[in-house]
């Protein structure tokens, strides 16, 4: 049998990842409106409050299309939801969209920035544990990734509100005042990516130490340096690249949790973030920004993925066909 | 002078003495063969030449290579010296190379490594290497995955070779491959050594091979040189009583009476496997691929039927079926009458038993061995009580000369050869009509091996049980088995008597194989 040509493989690999992509959707999306659309609570009632008329719930629920059989009011979700409408928000009465555009803003660069510090650290101490396997080095990062992992971020977040905040004075403690000065919006963001990213970072560089060491001990490691690499050299140009497969889930898994993830810290540093938006709205009955941010967050979880593969089929040649 | 020279070489880790005062010298343009059982301290020997020991382990002794002192170098300078002075071919040749990397890229390493040259003029020369190696038709630009086990050890050759080396060191060069491949192996390794005039030291468990290819030969036991000489004086008139046993039990054949029965235990009629490929396209027909070809043989009572072939011949796809794990698209596998398939029920599979090749991976390392052994008993109807298994367990374990004693420990207590007894314990603790060695013995020893050859004839006397005895090592095979089936792209090719199979054999493929394998001088 005569194997196709390799650029067809990675498009027939790559073709078979959409298709799943697009199938993950539609199902969350069904998912998603359905748990939600059996959840108990009126939004209806909530917005009117206990003494509200039932002539006027029952006309509010009209006006909101909340009448409609539920097969109708899926479809007219998601057709809004193809050309970017995600409705009206309940109790803010302006569209979904716009209060999620807001937010985004502060999420995605907040979640970008926590995962190029988590990696940064992470790589380095990562492959020095792995060099200095057994020695002062490697119990050390050991060490403090355990007590990284085990420390929760809001008490990183404190920690560093009260050091570089309040006694150095070097970032602020909290809000955010948006992009028309970046030096000053990257600045606000500093200690709430730090924060997120510690923990990260220490999951990260165990991966990466213990997806370097497996590898250091392949056959093919030995048989570069029988070539005349030396112990530096085999891991930029052997291990590093074969242990990457690990990591890059890891760091894939990351990022969909920064995105979402992030409630606590901005909590913490008053950010106007996705994850409090929705907090808000699951407190306030606001269901269809729920079911609007949910699924923002599910598509970005499916193209981060989706990029993972990618990322896979770059890195592994074994993976083309 | 001698080319390479090694004297007094000893190593520890801690208070064990791993290699204790190895010496031997190599000239120019000679092949000296390294020989000896698992740990022996053959590789040992090699890495330490490299200056490739893991870490913590103590060596002592001179190891110079033309007039200079490997072992005084620095690991600086050592980097310089592999590769360009001194290379080496590994076993593994599936795992042996980086599979992120071209085979053109590895080739190309080894040269960009020793000499101030581009990537374009070193996959230049890598071009050519793999040319001399027998690779010319290969493109550069394929990965390690794309190749066969052969053609991977040919890469991994190429790139050992490619600076034109002083010494060439290649353990176990050809024990995962196939006997063809095997001898087209040797053939370039000798080749290269007659045209570069470089020097090699062969490392093998398998005599015949030493005697096919090496000068000299040195006898390794327990981490000493037992005998050093030329091959042929040292293979004919052995002057250690080690090397004296190492040779019969190359050879050794246990003696049993031929079995003639007549009753017939497993049928197999025009069995057919075929597997699904993917589609080439969401609209094409799924291609197949036929793994077992209309097979069809059958297993006479207490008979030892051997079934050869190389790897991807369709031997285990045919031996799972024959187990009742696979599914068959074409006829079928019948045991005393009754059909054999994925429902047979417990009575049918009760009939058949099995030992793999791996001594180390086909037992859970939970289990005490009476709970490993007994695991069978679930097949009968009455499951015997707790005492009863424990007394069966204890005197198969005696049966397959362990202690019943043994039956409470774990097995990481035992070595290869007492768990590959424990393994044929396991599968003969019910009784069945018919044991499946699937490869059980090719992980062992030579003489671990000619015990458990003895072991099994044995017991195929005593407990009237029929063998079939998967392997692709030809002379075991011969030494065992009464009829062979040999098996080639699925289909049995040929199959009659094993004595006249070697003797005379009618199908070229057979004839092939058998020629393929070394020999030893008797």
């Amino acid at each position: 049998m005569r194997a196709p040509r390799s650029g067809d493989q990675v498009l027939i690999y790559l073709g078979r990842r959409f298709v799943s992509l697009c199938l993950t959707l539609v199902v969350a999306s069904i998912l998603i409106f359905g748990i939600i659309e059996v959840l108990p609570g009126d939004p209806a009632a909530f917005m009117l409050g206990i003494n509200a008329q039932p002539e006027a719930v029952e006309a509010l629920r009209d006006q909101l299309g909340l009448n409609q059989s539920l097969i109708a009011r899926y479809f007219d979700w998601v057709g809004g939801l193809l050309i970017g409408d995600f409705g009206q928000s309940y109790t803010y009465r302006v569209p979904v969209a716009e209060l999620i555009g807001d937010r985004i803003w502060v999420s995605l660069p907040l979640a970008l920035y926590a995962l190029v510090l988590s990696t940064a650290i992470a790589f380095p101490i990562g492959i020095l544990a792995a060099l200095r396997r057994g020695g002062v080095a490697d119990y050390g990062v050991m060490g403090l990734t355990q007590l990284g992992i085990a420390i929760p971020n809001f008490w990183f977040a404190m920690f560093l509100v009260l050091i570089f905040a309040i006694q150095w004075r070097i970032f602020p403690a909290g809000g955010f005042v948006g992009w028309e000065d970046p030096v000053a919006g990257l600045m606000g963001l500093t200690l709430p990516a730090i924060a997120l990213a510690l923990p990260q970072a220490s999951i990260l560089a165990r991966i990466m130490r213990s997806a370097l060491i497996e590898t250091l001990d392949e056959d093919y490691i030995r048989t570069a340096r029988a070539k005349g690499q030396s112990r530096r050299g085999v891991i930029w140009h052997h291990a590093l690249r074969n242990a990457m497969i690990p990591v890059l889930t890891i760091i894939g898994l990351q990022f969909s949790f920064l995105l979402a993830g992030a409630i606590i810290i901005e909590n913490v540093f008053y950010l106007p973030g996705l994850g409090r938006l929705l907090f808000q709205a699951i407190t306030q009955r606001d269901l269809i920004v729920v079911e609007g941010a949910v699924m923002l967050l599910v598509f970005s979880v499916v193209v981060v993925t989706f990029a993972v593969d990618m990322a896979y089929a770059l890195v592994d040649p074994r993976l083309r066909r | 002078m001698s080319l390479l020279d090694v004297r007094n070489l000893s190593l520890r880790v801690g208070a064990n003495t791993l290699l204790k005062d190895v010496s031997f010298r190599v000239s120019r343009g000679e092949i000296f063969g390294l020989v000896g059982e698992s740990g022996s301290g053959k590789s040992l020997t090699a890495l330490s030449i490299m200056q490739l020991l893991p870490d913590g382990m103590h060596q002592s002794g001179t190891i110079a290579l033309d007039g200079e002192m490997l072992s005084d170098l620095s690991e600086r300078e050592m980097c310089k010296r592999r590769g360009r002075d001194v290379a080496m071919v590994f076993q593994e040749p599936m795992t042996a190379l980086n599979p992120l990397h071209t085979i053109g890229q590895q080739v190309a390493e080894s040269i960009e490594l020793h000499s101030r040259v581009g990537r374009r003029e070193a996959l230049g020369k890598a071009a050519d290497v793999l040319e001399r190696v027998g690779l010319g038709h290969i493109p550069l630009t394929r990965y390690p995955h794309e190749l066969s086990g052969g053609q991977r050890q040919r890469v991994v050759i190429a790139l050992a070779i490619a600076l034109r080396p002083k010494v060439l060191i290649a353990d176990e060069p050809t024990t995962a491959l196939d006997v063809t491949t095997q001898a087209g192996i040797l053939d370039l390794l000798s080749k290269l050594v007659r045209e570069d005039g470089m020097a090699m030291i062969l490392i093998t468990h398998d005599l015949a091979v030493v005697h096919d290819m090496a000068d000299r030969v040195a006898i390794m036991e327990k981490g000493r040189v037992a005998e050093t000489g030329v091959t042929s004086q040292v293979l004919k008139a052995p002057g250690q009583d080690y090397t004296r046993a190492l040779i019969a039990a190359s050879s050794h054949a246990p003696l049993r009476p031929p079995r003639d029965g007549t009753q017939v235990v497993m049928q197999a009629r025009d069995v057919v496997r075929d597997y699904a490929l993917p589609r080439r396209n969401p609209f094409s027909v799924r291609p197949t691929f036929r793994a077992v070809d209309h097979v069809k043989f059958e297993l006479r009572k207490g008979e030892n039927l051997g079934l050869v072939g190389e790897s991807g011949s369709g031997k285990s796809t045919l031996t799972r079926a024959l187990l009742g794990l696979e599914p068959v698209q074409g006829g079928s596998i019948e045991l005393g009458g009754k059909l054999m398939d994925m429902d047979a029920a417990r009575d049918l599979r009760r009939r058949i038993g099995i030992v793999f090749q791996d001594p180390f991976g086909s037992f859970n390392p939970r289990h005490t061995v009476a709970r490993l052994v007994a695991e069978p008993f679930h097949l009968l109807d009455r499951r015997p009580s707790k005492a009863e298994q424990r007394a069966a367990v204890g005197e198969m374990l005696e049966s397959v000369g362990l202690n019943a004693t043994d039956m409470d420990r774990h097995i990481h207590a035992f070595s290869g050869g007492q768990r590959q007894r424990i393994a044929i314990a396991r599968a003969l603790i019910i009784r069945p009509e018919i044991v499946v060695l699937d490869e059980a013995v090719s992980a062992l020893d030579v003489q671990v091996r000619a015990q458990i050859l003895d072991l099994l004839a044995e017991l195929s006397d005593r407990f009237d049980v029929s063998y079939l005895f998967v392997s692709h090592d030809l002379s075991v095979v011969r030494a065992i088995t009464d009829r062979v089936l040999v098996m080639k792209d699925g289909a049995i090719v040929e199959q009659g008597d094993t004595a006249q199979v070697f003797a005379k054999p009618s199908h070229a493929y057979t004839r092939q194989l058998i020629d393929a394998v070394p020999k030893l001088p008797i």
